[in-house]
């Protein structure tokens, strides 16, 4: 077994403190769940991506112009254009819900895990009082229009994403909406002088969240922390750094 | 958070839209048919609709049709001659669908031989310079007739299936839908197949997991062969004479000429041909059974692991069991002369093949023996798609000799007005030469499709059904018509 002194945080089966598993983390365990043992049981933890200060300069320039509306409580002008007649949910947690390490948390007793995941942005539909969990992404893409479908395989974790801040909130009380949103920011290549500035291309993409599969995922995050053995490595298609290792290992035998 | 990145695990196929895809068309000849109808309806991940394509056109008027194909599809001659839609401008739109529709796992039913087939084709004619734009990653294409054959090998009580009478499972698809109670309101209506078939996949992925997954790991070629490099035996699932079988296979290398996959066959000990020269291995590499195996890459076939076939007949009847056929894998691997050996015989039997084959093909024929089009034939057929009709004429001789006939052709089907006098008899001599040939040609001739008419007339007339006699004479007059047409060309 590997012995390892790490600050990172881990699950400690003699404990009866819940443990809390971000939504990156349930992301993580569907992704690989050997990744995920070494890094919730073992405490090795994974590699870090280098912190995308763009994408979060257009999280933070995005959050005001909603919060803009929020005062006002009408649409943002990117839903109004879609003629979505949501506004964005005025709440006193509002600012905890979006922040990350914070966020929206439920303790899942069956399992003993608190659940948290922070989400962009909530909207709400007036009328109905469900709300709508919104993501946003931005990034450099020729796909343009067909993001829509969200077809790529790795459009699937936005899905999930969605899926377990609708799981949270309506864990919390509230009544959830079938329709999620993606403010999809495509960043232009057509300007032919730089003039420092980025011009974006957005697009809202509406998405039919489905959590149920969410509380069977949790039952086995537990099952798999309480394990004593390592899961085997995932196959090449689920998991890059399992593929590394083995491929690493392959050749040094 | 906004951020970007690609986690580990999120590539995962299974996670792909899935469109599926249906064409009905005036016969089987994929040179040289003409679409009738195409469907299409993209899923989510979950099989949630997302949107759909149903385009119906004016059959090409180039084309004689084969009165089986219009018969199966219940097409009438109003539909042939009247539909709103121009082939041409049917398969613009199509192409265009399908462009924006992001990545997909594309699925049909007899899709790799057929739909897939007749597609490019209509873009090749179309003058569409990326003509296998659905065959490049990140789509793939899987067919739900190779998945229904090897959900029913692996676990017969997944699937219910109607016997022929010679004793084998039917896998068309109609006949699964009636069999496993799938709604499929009109069969071989365009979308009334694609709806049917959806939901056939929806089942064979629920009920065999492992074939489903197993189909979309040889959806593209590139990912076919990296498969099959990387598993010493695999299980493959073969279909002839009616059945499905299992075959226990080791990957030997690329056939030296078509690139295909060569395998060997692990019932067949290796000792007995290790020895073998030129004269014999080739003798032995003929008589059958073969104990070389060819997986085409891009014909999504099922592969499976090793144990299926292990466990299959006649792999479970070897001495030794699975440590034999590992020790015939080690053989093999360890002698790369004898592969050397076999690899030069494949290629003399394919430059001997290709010597043979010196049928010159006219320019329909000509898509895979002539490979991509030129730098400046690209140009100029985007081109093409971005200008008016009339603005287009001056584009047909910078073309080279293949797309100009096809750019002439164009213009005939839809809008001969334009053409210049020698451009237009020279294509109209062209088709009425093919049309009314008496040759037994390789496309539906107006001779043929009398001769079908004939003995369509006789079994219908012995069954006294008036209302397929009736539409009979609707296809006659119709041909009649389009004979009139050439006869003086």
């Amino acid at each position: 077994m590997i012995k390892k002194k790490s600050r990172v945080r881990k699950f400690d089966p003699s404990s009866e403190k819940p443990f809390t598993v971000s939504r990156s983390r349930i992301q993580g365990f569907l992704d690989c769940q050997r990744c995920f043992y070494l890094q919730n049981k073992l405490a090795i933890k994974a590699l870090r991506s280098f912190p995308f200060r763009l994408n979060s300069a257009t999280d933070t320039l995005l959050k005001k112009t909603f919060d803009a509306a929020r005062e006002k409580q009408i649409p943002h002008r990117y839903f109004k254009d879609k003629k979505i007649n949501l506004v964005p949910f005025q709440h006193e947690k509002i600012n905890e819900w979006r922040e990350n390490f914070q966020g929206v948390k439920f303790h899942y007793k069956k399992a003993n895990l608190i659940i948290q995941g922070a989400v962009d942005e909530i909207l709400i539909n007036l009328r109905t009082n469900e709300l709508s969990p919104v993501e946003f992404k931005s990034t450099q893409t020729k796909e343009g229009d067909s993001v829509k479908y969200l077809g790529q395989p790795y459009h699937k974790t936005w899905k999930n994403q969605l899926e377990i801040y609708g799981y949270l909130l309506e864990k919390n009380g509230f009544k959830i909406s079938e329709d999620s949103y993606i403010v999809f920011c495509n960043a232009s290549l057509e300007p032919k002088e730089w003039n420092e500035k980025l011009i974006f291309d957005i697009q809202i993409i509406n998405y039919k969240i489905d959590y149920t599969w969410v509380e069977d995922v949790l039952d086995r995050i537990k099952d798999l922390l309480t394990r004593d053995k390592i899961p085997d490595f995932s196959g090449e298609d689920n998991c890059d750094m399992c593929r590394y290792l083995q491929e690493h290992q392959e050749i040094e035998i | 958070m906004s951020l970007l990145t690609r986690t580990p695990g999120n590539r995962n196929l299974k996670y792909m839209n899935y469109l599926v895809a249906d064409f009905e068309t005036s016969s089987s000849a994929v040179n040289h048919l003409s679409l009738l109808q195409g469907a299409f309806v993209l899923f989510d991940e979950r099989w949630r609709e997302l949107k759909r394509l149903d385009v119906r056109c004016r059959m090409r008027p180039t084309v004689v049709p084969s009165i089986g194909a219009l018969l199966v599809n219940k097409v009438k001659v109003q539909t042939l001659k009247g539909a709103n839609l121009s082939h041409y401008d049917a398969v613009m739109q199509i192409h265009a669908f399908l462009n924006k529709i992001g990545p997909v796992t594309v699925l049909g039913h007899n899709i790799i031989s057929f739909d897939m087939e007749a597609y490019i084709r209509q873009l090749y004619k179309n003058l569409i310079p990326d003509v296998y734009h659905l065959k490049k990653l990140p789509h793939r294409i899987i067919d739900t007739l190779n998945i229904a054959r090897a959900t029913k090998l692996v676990d017969d009580k997944s699937l219910k299936c109607e016997i022929s009478p010679k004793g084998s499972f039917l896998f068309k698809l109609a006949s699964l839908c009636e069999k496993n109670d799938i709604k499929h309101e009109v069969a071989h209506e365009a979308m009334s197949d694609v709806l049917a078939n959806a939901e056939l996949a929806r089942i064979m992925m629920k009920n065999v997991p492992e074939v489903w997954e197993g189909a979309i790991k040889t959806g593209h070629k590139s990912e076919t062969q990296k498969l099959l490099e990387k598993n010493k035996i695999l299980s493959h699932v073969a279909y002839f004479y009616g059945k499905a079988r299992w075959y226990a296979i080791h990957y030997l290398f690329s056939h030296p000429v078509y690139q295909w996959a060569i395998c060997w066959d692990l019932r067949e000990p290796i000792e007995p041909y290790l020895k073998l020269g030129y004269k014999d291995l080739e003798k032995a590499m003929k008589k059958s059974p073969k104990f070389l195996r060819t997986i085409k890459q891009n014909r999504n076939e099922i592969l499976l692991q090793s144990s299926h076939a292990f466990k299959a007949d006649p792999y479970n009847k070897i001495k030794g069991g699975e440590e034999e056929l590992n020790k015939r894998v080690e053989l093999l691997d360890k002698n790369p002369k004898f592969l050397k050996l076999m690899q030069t015989i494949l290629k003399d039997q394919a430059e001997e093949k290709k010597q043979f084959d010196q049928k010159e093909l006219i320019p329909e024929e000509r898509l895979y023996l002539d490979g991509f089009p030129s730098d400046s034939d690209k140009k100029n057929m985007e081109l093409f798609h971005k200008l008016e009709w009339k603005d287009r004429l001056p584009l047909i001789d910078k073309f080279t000799e293949k797309y100009r006939f096809f750019a002439a052709t164009l213009f005939y089907e839809n809008h001969p007005e334009l053409l210049p006098k020698s451009i237009y008899n020279e294509i109209h001599r062209e088709f009425g030469r093919r049309l009314l040939s008496n040759n037994d040609e390789n496309f539906e001739t107006v001779g043929k499709f009398y001769k079908e008419l004939d003995d369509y007339r006789n079994t219908f007339d012995r069954q006294g059904n008036n209302e397929a006699l009736q539409l009979l004479d609707e296809y006659d007059s119709f041909v009649q018509d389009i004979e009139k047409r050439y006869q003086n060309a």
